[in-house]
C-alpha cells in the first residue's frame, strides 16, 4: 500500500492491485478528523452504508478509477447541497456525522470539500449526528 | 427566436467527447462533454431503465457553462434553459475508454421535462468536487447568415459593422477579465471604454472603433464567402466563443425585446432630463444620490441585456454614468443589428433555397 508508512490492517473491501495504480494511491493517509459527513441510507448508519459501488458488486463506472470506484465518498463539510442532484435525491435519506481517526482507514483528500475513504475491515463508524435529508 | 436558435450549425454527431467528471459522490454525478464547436453538455446521473451509468445532458453554449462556473446562474438553470435548447440521453456505460467518446440521443420532452431527472435549484458550480481541463474556445467559426431582398455593397458592409461592434464589444469585455491579456493591453481597454466620453459625449461610436483598433489580427471577425444573390448567404468567421455571445445578445434581445425598451427609455429620459448625455465626466459627482440611482437602473438594464455589470464597472472605475452609456450604446447596436432580421433581409435559420444561383464572390478578410 503505497503512501502508507506504517503496517495498516487489512481493509474492508478488497482493493484492486496495481503495480503502477497502488490502492489507496499516494496522497491516502491515516489521519484524524474530527468530523467528516457522509451521505447515508440508515439511521443511525452501519457499516453498510460505507460500502462502496465496488463492494456494491457494480462494475467499474468507465468515468471512475478502479481505486476510486473502491472507495466512498465523504465530506469536509455538512453539505446538503449534492440532495439537489437527482441521484443521490433518490438514493440517500440522511447526511451522517462520524469521527474519523487512523484506525479507521486511509482517506485522501480531493478538490474541495471532498475526501475518498477506505475503511479498515475493523472500522466501526463513530457516529456524532444524522441529519435527515 | 428559439427557432433561429435551433437551425445553427452545430456538431450534429450522434456522440460526444467525455471531457471530465464535476460532481462525484460514490460515482459521478455530474459530468461534462464536448459537442463540437460552442456545444457543450452536461449531464446528471439519472436512474433510468435499461441504462447502467445513465445520464440527462443539457446542450449549452460556451458563453453559458463561462456563466454557471462563475455562478450567476445554478445547475438547473442550464437544464431548463440550454442554449441550444437540446436535450439528451446517454449511458457512460458505453463511453470508448481510449476515444472517450459517448453515443448521445435526443431526449424526449417528457424525459427532459421530468422532475425526477432534474436537479433542483441552488445547485452552484461551487458544490464541484473536481476541475476538468478544459478547451479553451479559441478557434475560429464560421457563421452563415441567409440573405434575402435587394443587398448592394453598402449594405453588405452595415450589415459586416453591425456585427463587428457587437463582436468587439464582447471581444473587449473578454479580454478585459482574461488572465492572458497584458496590463497595456487592460489599459488600453480601459481607455477606450472610458474615455471617449471625453471627446464625443452620448456618441459611442468611438468606442467601437477604439475595441475595434484593440483586437488582434487573430481574433478580429472576417467576412468569408458571399452569395449575394436572392436569397444567398454571407459567411462570418471569429472567435468561437465571442460570435457565440453575439447570438445570444441577439437573442435575449428579441425575447425581452419590451422590457428592453422600457429599461432603455427610463435610463436614456433620466440622462437626457438631467443633461447627463453630454455632461463633461470630470463634473459629474460619482458618489451622489444621482449616480446611485443611475448605477440601479443600469445594474436592472444591464441584467437584463444579459451583460456583466461588474465587469463593466470595473472598466469604468466605477462611474455609473458612462456605465450607463455604455449599456445604451450597446442597446442600440443590438437595436440596429436587429433591424436586418426584422426587415426580413437576414435570418439564421437555412432556408434550403439557397443552391440555385452560381454567383459566388470571394471577398477577402475584412
Amino acid at each position: 500500500m503505497a503512501g502508507i508508512k506504517t503496517k495498516a490492517p487489512d481493509f474492508l473491501e478488497e482493493l484492486p492491485h496495481r503495480t503502477d495504480a497502488p490502492c489507496p494511491p499516494e496522497g491516502g493517509h491515516r489521519q484524524s478528523f474530527e468530523s467528516l459527513w457522509r451521505y447515508v441510507d440508515s439511521d443511525p448508519p452501519t457499516v453498510a452504508d460505507f460500502r462502496s459501488k465496488a463492494a456494491e458488486g457494480k462494475r467499474r463506472h468507465p468515468a471512475a478509477t478502479a481505486c476510486q470506484w473502491a472507495s466512498c465518498s465523504m465530506f469536509l463539510a455538512k453539505n446538503v447541497t449534492y440532495q439537489a442532484l437527482p441521484k443521490p435525491r433518490k438514493q440517500y435519506k440522511y447526511v451522517a456525522r462520524v469521527s474519523i481517526t487512523p484506525n479507521c482507514g486511509v482517506t485522501m483528500l480531493g478538490e474541495g470539500i471532498h475526501v475518498n475513504f477506505w475503511p479498515f475491515a475493523t472500522f466501526v463508524p463513530k457516529v456524532i449526528e444524522v441529519v435527515e435529508l | 427566436m428559439t427557432d433561429q436558435a435551433k437551425t445553427l450549425p452545430r456538431w450534429k454527431e450522434p456522440e460526444a467527447k467525455f471531457v471530465g467528471t464535476l460532481v462525484y459522490l460514490d460515482e459521478p454525478q455530474v459530468v461534462f462533454l464536448d459537442h463540437g464547436a460552442d456545444a457543450k453538455i452536461i449531464g446528471v446521473a439519472i436512474d433510468r431503465d435499461g441504462m447502467d451509468y445513465g445520464f440527462l445532458g443539457a446542450e449549452i453554449s460556451w458563453h453559458q457553462w463561462q456563466r454557471y462556473k462563475r455562478q450567476f446562474v445554478d445547475l438547473r438553470y442550464l437544464f431548463l434553459l440550454p442554449r441550444w435548447k437540446r436535450w439528451y440521453l446517454f449511458d457512460l456505460a458505453a463511453m470508448n475508454e481510449s476515444t472517450c467518446m459517448v453515443p448521445v440521443i435526443r431526449a424526449k420532452e417528457d424525459v427532459y421535462k421530468n422532475e425526477d431527472y432534474l436537479p433542483s435549484h441552488r445547485f452552484f458550480a461551487r458544490e464541484h468536487t473536481a476541475q476538468i481541463e478544459e478547451t479553451v474556445a479559441s478557434e475560429l467559426k464560421t457563421e452563415t447568415y441567409y440573405i434575402d431582398g435587394a443587398w448592394d455593397p453598402a449594405d453588405l458592409s452595415l450589415f459586416f459593422g453591425r456585427i463587428n461592434d457587437l463582436y468587439s464589444f464582447f471581444l473587449g469585455l473578454k479580454k478585459f477579465v482574461s488572465a492572458q491579456t497584458t496590463p497595456d493591453q487592460k489599459r488600453g481597454l480601459v481607455e477606450a471604454f472610458t474615455d471617449n466620453t471625453l471627446h464625443s459625449g452620448f456618441n459611442y461610436v468611438n468606442l467601437f472603433g477604439d475595441l475595434k483598433g484593440l483586437v488582434g489580427y487573430d481574433e478580429r471577425l472576417a467576412m468569408g464567402a458571399i452569395k449575394k444573390s436572392s436569397p444567398g448567404f454571407v459567411e462570418i468567421a471569429g472567435q468561437v466563443e465571442t460570435l457565440g455571445e453575439v447570438t445570444e445578445a441577439f437573442v435575449n434581445y428579441v425575447a425581452n425585446y419590451d422590457e428592453l425598451k422600457e429599461k432603455y427609455n427610463e435610463l436614456h429620459s433620466y440622462l437626457s432630463r438631467g443633461k447627463l448625455l453630454k455632461k463633461e465626466p470630470a463634473r459629474f459627482d460619482q458618489k451622489g444620490v444621482v449616480a446611485k440611482f443611475i448605477r440601479q437602473k443600469g445594474e436592472a438594464f444591464s441584467a437584463q441585456l444579459d451583460v456583466d455589470y461588474g465587469t463593466l464597472d470595473k472598466l469604468t472605475h466605477g462611474d455609473s454614468l458612462k456605465t450607463a452609456k455604455i449599456l445604451l450604446s450597446f442597446h442600440r447596436r443590438l437595436e440596429r443589428y436587429q433591424l436586418f432580421f426584422t426587415e426580413g433581409r437576414v435570418s439564421l435559420d437555412d432556408p434550403k433555397r439557397v443552391a440555385s444561383s452560381p454567383s459566388i464572390v470571394a471577398i477577402p478578410d475584412a
